[in-house]
C-alpha cells in the first residue's frame, strides 16, 4: 500500500476510536448542522447553509487538525515517523488528511441534506464548490499552523478559539452586512460563496489564507513533545 | 578499520545557553557495535539525536553514510533503522496494525509475522498499544526500528524497561544483525551490556568524551587489584618491592589491598615472597578493573 495512503488509515482508525475527538468531528458538527437547519421554523437557508459549513469546517477540520498533529507531537509520533523514510510533507498529509476527509463529506453531507429539505438551487454551483473545497482548505492550513503554537490536545481548545470564532463572526458579518471587506474573513468569503454573490474576491482570499498559513504552518511545524 | 560509517568531528550542540555535547569526536565502523554510556544528562541523546538527523549540530561536522543526517534525510533513511528514548506508537492502534503501518512505510522488505515473533508478541496481535505493558511496548519498538535488517540501527537505550530474558532475547538478536553486517550505534546505561556486546564503547561525561576505545583498552586504563588477608606476624616491610602501590589504611585493617598496572609481575613476585616464608595467602583475589570502576572514575576525569 501507498505509504501516505497506509498512514491516512492508521489515523483514520485512530481518529474514529478514540471517543473525544469522534465526538468532536463527527457528532458536533452534525449536530449544530440540523438545528441550524430546523431550529428557526421557516429556514432561512443562506444562514442555515453558511453556518452549517462553517462550523462543520472549523470543528472537523480546524480543531480536529490542530488537535490531531498537536497530540501526535506530544506522543512522539510525529518524532518517530520522522525517523522513517516519509517526507515531512507527506507526514503531515497522511496524518491530516482523515481531518479533511471527513470535514469534506460533512460539507457534502449537510449540504445534501438541506437541498433535500428544501433549500433552492444554487444561484453560483460553482461558488458553492468553492465555499466547500476553498473552507476545508483554508482551514487545514490554518489548523496546521495553529498546531505548531499548540502544546497539546487539551491546549487546542483554547488556541483554536480565536480562529474558530473569527470565522464564524466573519460568517455572521456576511450575512448582516454588505460590505466588501467581509470576503477577507474565512468565514464571510464561505458566506459570500453561499449567497451566490462574485466568486473572485472570497476565492482569492480563500487562496491567500490557505497559502500564507501552509508556508507559515511547515516553517513552524514542531516534530519533538514539548516540555 | 573499516571504513566508517559513522564520522563525528567536534560535535556541539546547545539548547540555548546550556551545552549539551560539547566537542565529540566519533567513528563508528560498518559492521561494527559501538556502545555510548553515561549517566542521566550526560549528552547520550542529544548526540545521538544529532547523528539520527533529529537535530542539527551547533558546532562541528556529522557524516552518517558520507552524507549530512540534518539535510539529507531522504537518502539516509532507507538504510537507518532508529528507536528513540520513549517512542510513540500509535496508541489506539492494535500492535499487528502497528507493524503493518511501518512494513507499509519502509522500503526495504520485511515480513510482519517474523516481526511479531522477534517482538514476542504473537498472543497480543490483536491488543491496542496503550495496553502494552512498558517491556512490550519496547519490544514493539524494536521489532519496528529493525524491520527489514536495516543497514543502520541507532538504539537509544533499547533495553531499558526489558525483564532479563526478553534482555538476553534481544542481546542475541542484535549480535545475529552485527553478524550478518548490519552496524550498531547504541547507548545504554547497563554497563553489562556494553561488556556483553560492544565491538568499542564510549562513555560520555557532561557532554564531552571521557574515556572511549574497546573494552580491554578501557579497562586498562584503571589499575588491576590484587588482594588477600594479611598473614599471621606479617607487617608492611616485610611485603617484597613491588610495581603496585599498597593501600596502608586497607593493611591496617588487616587486608592486603595492591592496586598495580603490572598484574602479572607483581602476583608472580607476591606468590614468591609467600611460598619463600611459607606463608598462605588467606582470601587470596587478583582481578582486572571492572567497566563500573571505569565508569564511576571517568565521572571525575572530565570534571
Amino acid at each position: 500500500m501507498n505509504p501516505v495512503l497506509a498512514l491516512s488509515r492508521a489515523e483514520l482508525n485512530q481518529l474514529l476510536r478514540n471517543k473525544t475527538t469522534a465526538a468532536m468531528a463527527l457528532v458536533l458538527p452534525l449536530a449544530l448542522g440540523a438545528m441550524f437547519l430546523f431550529a428557526t421554523g421557516e429556514p432561512d437557508w443562506t444562514f442555515a447553509l453558511s453556518l452549517q459549513l462553517v462550523t462543520a469546517q472549523g470543528l472537523t477540520v480546524y480543531v480536529s487538525t490542530t488537535a490531531t498533529f498537536a497530540a501526535r507531537r506530544q506522543d512522539l509520533s510525529l518524532k518517530r515517523l520522522r525517523s522513517g523514510e516519509l517526507s515531512d510533507l507527506a507526514i503531515i498529509v497522511g496524518v491530516l488528511a482523515p481531518c479533511l476527509l471527513l470535514g469534506l463529506a460533512q460539507c457534502l453531507l449537510l449540504t445534501g441534506i438541506a437541498f433535500a429539505a428544501g433549500a433552492p438551487a444554487p444561484a453560483n454551483p460553482a461558488g458553492l464548490v468553492i465555499a466547500i473545497t476553498g473552507g476545508v482548505a483554508v482551514n487545514a492550513a490554518v489548523g496546521l499552523l495553529t498546531a505548531a503554537f499548540t502544546a497539546s490536545a487539551e491546549a487546542a481548545q483554547i488556541t483554536t478559539a480565536p480562529f474558530f470564532f473569527l470565522a464564524l463572526g466573519g460568517s455572521i458579518w456576511a450575512l448582516s452586512a454588505q460590505s466588501p471587506w467581509v470576503a477577507a474573513l474565512p468565514g464571510g468569503a464561505v458566506t459570500t460563496l453561499v449567497r451566490g454573490g462574485e466568486v473572485l474576491p472570497p476565492l482569492a482570499s480563500m487562496v491567500l489564507w490557505t497559502v500564507v498559513a501552509a508556508l507559515l504552518g511547515l516553517r513552524y511545524a514542531k516534530w519533538d513533545r514539548r516540555n | 578499520m573499516r571504513e566508517p560509517i559513522i564520522e563525528v568531528r567536534g560535535l556541539r550542540y546547545r539548547h540555548g545557553a546550556f551545552e549539551a555535547v560539547r566537542g565529540i569526536d566519533l567513528d563508528v565502523a560498518q559492521g561494527e557495535l559501538f556502545a555510548l554510556l553515561g549517566t542521566n544528562g550526560a549528552g547520550k541523546t542529544t548526540a545521538l539525536e544529532v547523528l539520527e538527523g533529529h537535530r542539527a549540530p551547533s558546532e562541528g561536522t556529522v557524516r552518517v553514510f558520507g552524507l549530512r543526517p540534518d539535510a539529507d534525510r531522504a537518502r539516509i533513511r532507507p538504510r537507518t533503522g532508529v528507536l528513540l528514548q520513549d517512542s510513540g506508537p500509535g496508541a489506539e492502534l492494535t500492535v499487528l496494525e502497528t507493524l503493518r503501518l511501518w512494513r507499509s512505510l519502509t522500503s526495504r522488505p520485511s515480513e510482519v509475522d517474523a516481526a511479531l515473533a522477534q517482538a514476542g508478541l504473537e498472543r497480543r496481535a490483536d491488543v491496542r498499544t496503550s495496553k502494552l505493558s512498558g517491556g512490550e511496548r519496547r519490544r514493539l519498538d524494536l521489532a519496528v526500528a529493525t524491520l527489514g535488517e536495516p543497514e543502520l540501527l541507532f538504539l537509544d537505550e533499547p533495553t531499558t524497561g526489558l525483564d532479563p530474558e526478553s534482555r538476553r532475547r534481544t542481546w542475541d538478536l542484535l549480535r545475529g544483525m552485527v553478524a550478518r553486517g548490519t552496524t550498531v550505534l547504541l547507548t545504554t546505561h547497563y554497563l553489562e551490556e556494553a561488556e556483553h556486546l560492544a565491538h568499542r564503547l564510549a562513555i560520555l561525561h557532561d557532554g564531552a568524551v571521557a574515556v572511549t576505545g574497546t573494552l580491554v583498552d578501557v579497562l586498562e586504563r584503571e589499575a588491576s587489584r590484587i588482594a588477600f588477608v594479611v598473614p599471621p606476624g606479617v607487617v608492611a616491610a616485610d611485603l617484597p618491592v613491588l610495581v603496585g602501590t599498597l593501600d596502608p589504611a586497607a593493611f591496617a585493617a588487616g587486608r592486603v589491598e595492591i592496586r598495580t598496572r603490572a598484574l602479572q609481575d607483581d602476583l608472580a613476585a607476591l606468590l614468591s615472597w609467600a611460598a619463600a616464608r611459607d606463608l598462605q595467602l588467606a582470601r587470596l583475589r587478583a582481578s582486572h578493573a571492572s567497566l563500573a570502576e571505569v565508569f564511576h572514575n571517568a565521572q571525575g576525569v572530565a570534571a
